[in-house]
């Protein structure tokens, strides 16, 4: 890759986070492979509940992971990608509506999102389905924008105050840059992170809903998510975000990429900061 | 690169786009629903779909009961039952809904040690408060109990500055 003169070393294959794809290569696997990887972060998001001993008998927990990975693994297959989400819907769904009024947000995005494919034979290639995840992404960052606007703690920078110096070890990551006046009176660079999250929002929402389609945007949002969900301690959310992107972009998710997904769903299964906490 | 909008195939209507279509009107609108209930302090913003995580810490609604012969008597938590009323109470996301009759029996029958006893029941939440910035958790429900025979008692409560009361009857 030549930059005006400079020599940039390019990355190889597998280690980029949109897969490049060759002549004659099918990119519905990259595609099918990031729906994988959202189902995979809601299948994290349930499995505690799953799998508490004094709930449930140790077989049912082997099965059930038996049958995860089976049906993870049919859903990249071209052959029973749709069938295998539709079995995930069934016992998704059946698992989320018992609960309903506990599921935090990012069940009910996926509700709204994964068993939509369904209606598609070929759901990876139906651009009616991308159009679809990132109309309802769109719509989605723009809401988050709103509640915060409502709330009035972004723009005031309260909210990342409160964090600095009451939040969990990753989520005070902010606190080094204003003293501990700010919880009188926040400071300009907690002002300023509030601010630049909800225009961010506002700002990807909007590039969304217009049908901008650019790497680079998604690459950065990746990028952001990622540092998003650092902050806040919290992947599943992120990757389940990451993984519709990807889709909705129609380029899908790298092996790399998905590997770095998983990894951060089974860092999130304790909390990152406990993992930063225990590496440290 | 852009999209054709508002679909990348403009061509025509078929019955899956009209779904597409009617999910995302719907997935829209109720987002303005709950931006209004969160803004009259009716919902849990991080519930119910929304996406108001993160605006505000998250309330964690917890039950604490009460032993009214002693003033002040906390019954420690372990000591009893309480998933079922949460759960019935539907873990207090609707936040000015009074905790129910039905959730009361089904807590007495959990804790039969309770019957005959005047309890009282607060809910507490995490808030956000300024001037210094701080969390803090304070009463956002109370209800009391009062026998009124052995199976029978009076109930009354306070939730979002309104009060109710009635009777009821232990169910087993």
């Amino acid at each position: 890759m030549n930059v005006r003169g400079l020599t940039v070393p390019r990355l190889p294959d597998y280690l980029m986070p949109v897969p490049v794809v060759k002549a004659g290569e099918d990119i519905g696997k990259y595609i099918r492979l990031a729906l994988m990887a959202a189902m995979l972060s809601v299948g994290f998001e349930q499995l505690p509940g799953l799998i508490k001993p004094e709930t449930f008998h140790w077989f049912f927990t082997i099965a059930l992971a038996i049958g995860a990975v089976i049906t993870l693994a049919a859903a990249w297959t071209e052959k029973y990608s749709r069938i295998a989400v539709a079995v995930f819907c069934v016992f998704y769904l059946y698992d989320f509506l018992d609960g309903w009024s506990a599921q935090a947000n990012h069940g009910w995005l996926a509700v709204w999102t994964i068993p939509v494919a369904i209606l598609f034979a070929k759901w990876w290639e139906q651009p009616l389905y991308a159009d679809y995840l990132r109309i309802t992404l769109g719509v989605v960052m723009i809401g988050a924008a709103s509640q915060k606007i409502l709330a009035g703690t972004y723009l005031d920078g309260t909210y990342i105050a409160y964090l600095s110096h009451f939040g969990s070890t990753t989520e005070n990551m902010f606190r080094f840059l204003c003293s501990v006046d700010t919880l009188n009176s926040p400071c300009g660079w907690h002002k300023f992170l509030g601010t630049f999250i909800v225009l961010w929002q506002i700002g990807v929402g909007l590039l969304l809903l217009a049908g901008v389609r650019s790497l680079v945007f998604l690459a950065v949002e990746i990028g952001f998510l990622l540092g998003a969900g650092l902050f806040a301690d919290e992947m599943n959310f992120q990757v389940l975000n990451i993984a519709l992107l990807c889709i909705a972009f129609r380029v899908g998710m790298s092996y790399a990429l998905f590997i770095v997904c998983a990894a951060l769903l089974l860092i999130d299964l304790h909390g990152i900061g406990r993992f930063i906490e225990y590496v440290i | 690169m852009l999209f054709r909008l508002p679909f990348s195939d403009p061509a025509g209507w078929s019955f899956r786009k009209a779904i597409i279509v009617g999910l995302v009107v719907l997935h829209s609108a109720w987002i303005v629903v709950h931006l209004n209930l969160v803004s009259r302090d009716l919902i849990n913003p991080w519930k119910l779909s929304g996406y108001g995580m993160y605006t505000i810490p998250h309330p964690n609604p917890v039950l604490h009961v009460f032993d009214s012969r002693f003033a002040g008597f906390e019954i420690p938590s372990d000591t009893y039952k309480a998933y079922d009323i949460v759960s019935q109470n539907r873990f207090f996301i609707f936040r000015c809904q009074p905790i129910t009759v039905a959730s009361l029996q089904v807590f007495l029958n959990d804790n039969p040690k309770f019957v005959g006893v005047p309890l009282r029941f607060i809910v507490t939440e995490l808030k956000l408060l300024r001037d210094p910035i701080r969390p803090e958790r304070e009463p956002h429900s109370i209800l009391e109990i009062r026998w009124t025979g052995q199976t029978t008692f009076d109930y009354a409560g306070k939730i979002c500055g309104e009060l109710y009361h009635g009777k009821a009857e232990l169910k087993s």
